[in-house]
């Protein structure tokens, strides 16, 4: 099981190129989802303590 | 005819009032959330572990599933800025100047990821980082598009303003796209004879290619996920001192 | 109603031609400035004859592309500042002859003494007299397709900081820049130029009204 694993983690050797283009590819994609929900946090605050 | 297209129009431009567009999407968030999630793991999932290995390149093939789809959605997003730059021009419909801002961020991300992706991919198969490809060229220079108009919009404060100014500029730019890729090409044949190309794998065969079809289906979604996030935030920014932020926004949110 | 047009346009084209000569450093800064980029690459890289002529085509190009860019922000900016250019929009006469006439002169101070200098830089660096027709014809074309994007960038950029305006046009002359070379390099070759030069003509003429229109428009952007 271990050694199965082990395999498609390396891919012939290739596992690095692969998994690091999946590391970018969730990393871009998890920033642009990240900023627009900081963006509409801070201006729920601001109009929480605006309320208040 | 007339009346029906007067209708249609009214629709568009009454679901993208500011108030009514939030609510809507309040609502079909969540779903879109959850079928482009799944959608988009699914396919990569299939791409990345069950999908033969190639025989050629070996199992660094695996990244056209990642690749690809992003190049091909860095340029569909600027076909659609340039749509949404066209009816901010005639009609001067709000919420489309702000879908075009909204979508710029996005677009100049998946050109990078199609950049890089591609870099990496073409240190184990050509042995070098980058190669002046007429492809890889055209998406380098779709990106500094990218780049102008996030900085031509950054730079004025007025937003409505700049949102027409951006829809100029994404008109031009979709007008000189096509004269880049075509004489990014004329170039490659005058300078170096075609060495190197990404399609130089065998054709595909269908348990190969039915992946690589759900991943496209995957990252559009992704991509519809991510806009409606942007635009909801950005509506709300631009609306932040009307009452119906303080009233709907607090209310539905959290 | 079609000669308004014409005394419209040509009265433009004389005020700013001569308010462009009368302060020399319009015309005399962008030529100083395109010769010192193009005697900076043989001492940057090499002096060597064959090496130097495989290069002169898109360093001559990069050049002159630099230097039509130099002074672009001023054709609008000072008439945008001293309030001429609310004259001109307040006025019935059409603003697209305003913009394309603005364009043409700034085509004939800055491109055309581009022009002759290329002509001198063909010599630094070792160009054959067979290229030089084609490296005219094309930087006749692209130098005036540059003054069109530039006004758009320009007009975008008004009251903006200069640099602002050269990153935005910079990306879209990567055509003409890529166009220009193909023609003077394959003159060097001894091969068929005329291709290269033909789609350059298309793009001007596509250009003309297109660029200019929209340019119309991104002006009036700062009048709401």
């Amino acid at each position: 099981m271990i050694e199965q694993i082990s395999t498609i983690i390396s891919m012939d050797g290739n596992g690095l190129y692969v998994w690091s283009c999946l590391f970018i590819l969730f990393f871009i994609i998890g920033i642009n989802i990240y900023l627009p929900n900081r963006k509409l946090n801070r201006i729920y605050k601001e109009n929480k303590t605006k309320a208040q | 005819m007339n009346k029906i297209w007067n209708y249609i129009k009214d629709w568009f431009i009454e679901m993208g009032s500011p108030p009514l567009f939030f609510k809507w999407s309040s609502k079909i968030l969540p779903w879109l959330l959850f079928i482009s999630i799944t959608v988009f793991i699914v396919g990569l999932l299939w791409g990345l572990f069950y999908s033969p290995t190639d025989y050629k390149q070996g199992d660094v093939y695996r990244i056209i599933y990642i690749h690809v789809p992003s190049a091909i959605l860095g340029q569909s997003i600027f076909m659609f800025m340039a749509i949404c730059g066209f009816i901010t021009m005639v009609w001067r419909v709000k919420i489309s100047g702000m879908l075009l801002k909204s979508a710029a961020p996005i677009g100049a991300s998946f050109t990078l990821i199609a950049l890089l992706t591609g870099s990496i991919w073409g240190k184990p198969t050509w042995g070098t980082w980058w190669v002046w490809d007429a492809r890889l060229t055209s998406t380098l220079i779709l990106f500094f598009i990218y780049a102008a108009i996030i900085g031509l919009h950054s730079s004025i404060d007025d937003k409505t303003k700049a949102d027409r100014a951006i829809s100029i500029l994404s008109l031009v730019g979709i007008a000189i796209i096509p004269i880049i890729k075509k004489s990014v090409d004329w170039w490659q044949t005058l300078h170096q004879p075609s060495t190197f190309s990404l399609t130089s794998a065998p054709s595909m065969t269908p348990d190969m290619y039915q992946p690589l079809l759900l991943c496209f289906l995957g990252f559009y979604l992704i991509f519809a996920l991510l806009l409606t996030m942007n635009l909801r935030a950005e509506v709300v920014i631009r609306e932040k001192n009307r009452s119906w932020v303080s009233k709907q926004f607090l209310n539905l949110e959290r | 109603m079609k000669s308004n047009i014409y005394n419209w346009f040509f009265l433009i084209l004389r005020r700013d031609l001569l308010m462009a000569f009368r302060r020399s450093s319009t015309y005399i800064t962008p030529l100083i400035f395109f010769l010192i980029v193009i005697s900076f690459f043989p001492i940057a890289l090499s002096p060597d004859q064959d090496f130097l002529r495989s290069l002169a085509p898109g360093v001559i190009w990069i050049a002159a592309l630099l230097s039509s860019l130099l002074a672009i922000e001023t054709i609008f900016s000072e008439d945008f500042r001293d309030g001429t250019l609310d004259e001109f929009f307040i006025s019935n006469d059409p603003s697209f002859v305003l913009v394309f006439a603005k364009v043409l002169c700034h085509w004939l101070v800055t491109g055309f003494p581009i022009l002759l200098a290329s002509l001198i830089s063909s010599l630094i660096l070792y160009l054959p007299v067979s290229s030089l027709l084609p490296m005219i014809c094309s930087l006749i074309l692209g130098t005036f397709f540059m003054s069109l994007l530039g006004a758009i960038g320009a007009a975008l950029s008004l009251g903006k900081s200069a640099i602002l305006s050269a990153i935005i046009v910079l990306p879209f002359s990567i055509p003409t820049l890529l166009m220009g070379t193909a023609a003077v390099s394959s003159a060097i070759d001894y091969q068929d130029y005329s291709g290269f030069l033909l789609i350059m003509g298309a793009m001007l003429a596509i250009g003309v009204p297109g660029l200019c229109l929209l340019t119309v428009e991104a002006i009036l952007l700062n009048y709401e």
